[in-house]
Order: structure tokens, then C-alpha cells, then sequence
């Protein structure tokens, strides 16, 4: 298995390619532990090149969501195929993640100032602090002020 | 027409990849769709995974028998090896309604393989366990 990263504001986007077998798993667990340990809090794990996965990728998708949840982080799994998903409904998880369709959904299922880049967060700060009561840059959104 | 195939394999993970590629051929052969190929792959994946990692605990090289059969609407794959007693038909099933940060690692892959087989029996026969995994086909 490989993997793709890329940084969507503060939205870690792991892509994984091929099998998340027991070979995959132990790429996927060592990238993620790194990644978790550098303070990424919120992930979004794109399965839309994934074909397969099995008991220890189940695994270390409980681990990693266990672990987000404790840091009130947030993670979101995209594109995952109709054979997955039976494997994660068998398994009792299919509640435990939240699924969408495609990477584009995902993103737009995170609040959006985490999206947001640095430039872009700190002028609605600036806008915010002076007092205008909403930001073209983070759309206002419930929750902005907080992160802005 | 039924096909009778016997692979010889090591207990080693390695040879998980030659197993899905017989998979894939003989499904190819016998026009198999893909979610029953996954099936297949993952029942073989997870027993296999199990002698592999569990059968040998005093480690060293061993060599155990998969034996598959396609025909007559069903596929029959019998998992032979002469590791540690190991019944998966009496493994525990985990708690599968447990909360996240209670969900305990073990018992998960066998419990699929149980969920989407047909049917899972086990004989110890001459202290060798043998596992006979049935799947219908469509």
C-alpha cells in the first residue's frame, strides 16, 4: 500500500492506495503515529484508491480514531467502497466513522476556518477583532471567532 | 466443471500475496463477481493470517496445506496445519456494540470470516487442525 499526504488548512488528507492488509497496515500505523504525534488533530483518510481491507486495518482505524477522539480531534474517512463498508458494517463500526462519499465532501464536512490557511486566518482575525461580525474568508460559520 | 487446486504454503505472511493471486485467476475463471471475490480473499486472508502469526509460537519455518475446490455453485477452500490446537469455531465473538475506546483487539477476523462464509467447520484430525470454509456462489 502506499500513501499520498497533502494539508488542507489544518486538515491532514492521508490518501491510501491499494490494500490496507496486514503489510499496509504497518505503513499506515507508523505515517499516522507520526502524523498524530506532530499535533494533527484533524484527518481525513481517503479510501477512494483503497480496494481492500482486513481485520488489522480495522484495527488501526479504531486506534486512530480512538486517539483523535481523545484530543477532540475529528476524523473523516472518504470514498470508501461498497465492499469496505460491508466489512466495517459486519464489524459493528459503520456508526463509529463518519463516511462520505467523495474527498470534496469531506472537506466540506469539516468546519470550515479548519480549512482555512494561515494568511487567510489571520486577516479574519484582524477583521474579527475589528469588529466586523462576519469574515468572507471563513464564511462566518458558527465557531469561526474561536479558531479565528 | 470443478476445480481442485492444493497450495503448499510456508507460515509466512509473504505468501498471503500468492494466495489472493490464485484467488483472482480462478475468479476470473468461473466469472466470480467482485464482492465474492473480496469475500473469498478476506476469509483466506484472515485464516491464513492466523496459522501465520499464531499456530507456530515456537517460530521456525512450517509448511500447511490450503486446499480449494470451485464447483457445483459453491466454493470450498479446507485450511490444513499441524500448529497449536485452534478451534474457530468456538473463538469468542468480540463486543462488537463496545464503545470506541473499550473495543478490544482479537477475535475480529475470525468473526468476519464466520459472518461471510457460509458455513465454517473444524476437525482435529491426527493433531492437525482442519478448517473447511464453504461459501455458496450466486
Amino acid at each position: 500500500m502506499t500513501l499520498s499526504e497533502e494539508k488542507k488548512g489544518k486538515v491532514f488528507v492521508l490518501g491510501l492506495r491499494g490494500k490496507v492488509n496486514m503489510e499496509g497496515t504497518k505503513v499506515f500505523v507508523e505515517r499516522m503515529t507520526q502524523i498524530l504525534e506532530g499535533g494533527e488533530r484533524y484527518v481525513l483518510l481517503d479510501f477512494t484508491d483503497a480496494a481492500y481491507i482486513n481485520s488489522s486495518g480495522l484495527h488501526a482505524l479504531i486506534l486512530v480514531a480512538r486517539r483523535l477522539a481523545s484530543s477532540g480531534g475529528m476524523l473523516i474517512l472518504a470514498g470508501v467502497n461498497d465492499q469496505i463498508q460491508k466489512v466495517l458494517k459486519i464489524s459493528g463500526l459503520a456508526s463509529t466513522f463518519t463516511l462520505q462519499p467523495t474527498k470534496a465532501e469531506a472537506l466540506g464536512s469539516f468546519p470550515q476556518y479548519i480549512l482555512l490557511d494561515v494568511e487567510t486566518l489571520t486577516a479574519c482575525t484582524l477583521r474579527w477583532e475589528r469588529g466586523h461580525q462576519s469574515c468572507e474568508g471563513c464564511a462566518g460559520g458558527s465557531g469561526w471567532e474561536s479558531a479565528c | 466443471m470443478t476445480e481442485r487446486a492444493t497450495l503448499i504454503l510456508k507460515n509466512d505472511l509473504s505468501e498471503l500475496e500468492r494466495v489472493m493471486s490464485f484467488v483472482a485467476d480462478l475468479c476470473v475463471r468461473n466469472s466470480i463477481p467482485p464482492e465474492t471475490e473480496y469475500d473469498l480473499n478476506l476469509a483466506l486472508d484472515e485464516m491464513i493470517t492466523n496459522v501465520a502469526k499464531h499456530a507456530y509460537p515456537e517460530g521456525g519455518e512450517h509448511h500447511f496445506t490450503l486446499q480449494v475446490t470451485m464447483g457445483n455453485g459453491e466454493f470450498v477452500a479446507r485450511i490444513e496445519d499441524d500448529g497449536m490446537e485452534f478451534n474457530p469455531t468456538e473463538h469468542p465473538i468480540p463486543d462488537l456494540d463496545a464503545p470506541l475506546e473499550e473495543r478490544k483487539e482479537g477475535g475480529l477476523g475470525i468473526y468476519l470470516v464466520r459472518q461471510i462464509m457460509t458455513s465454517v467447520e473444524y476437525q482435529r484430525v491426527a493433531r492437525k487442525n482442519v478448517v473447511t470454509l464453504r461459501k455458496k456462489l450466486a
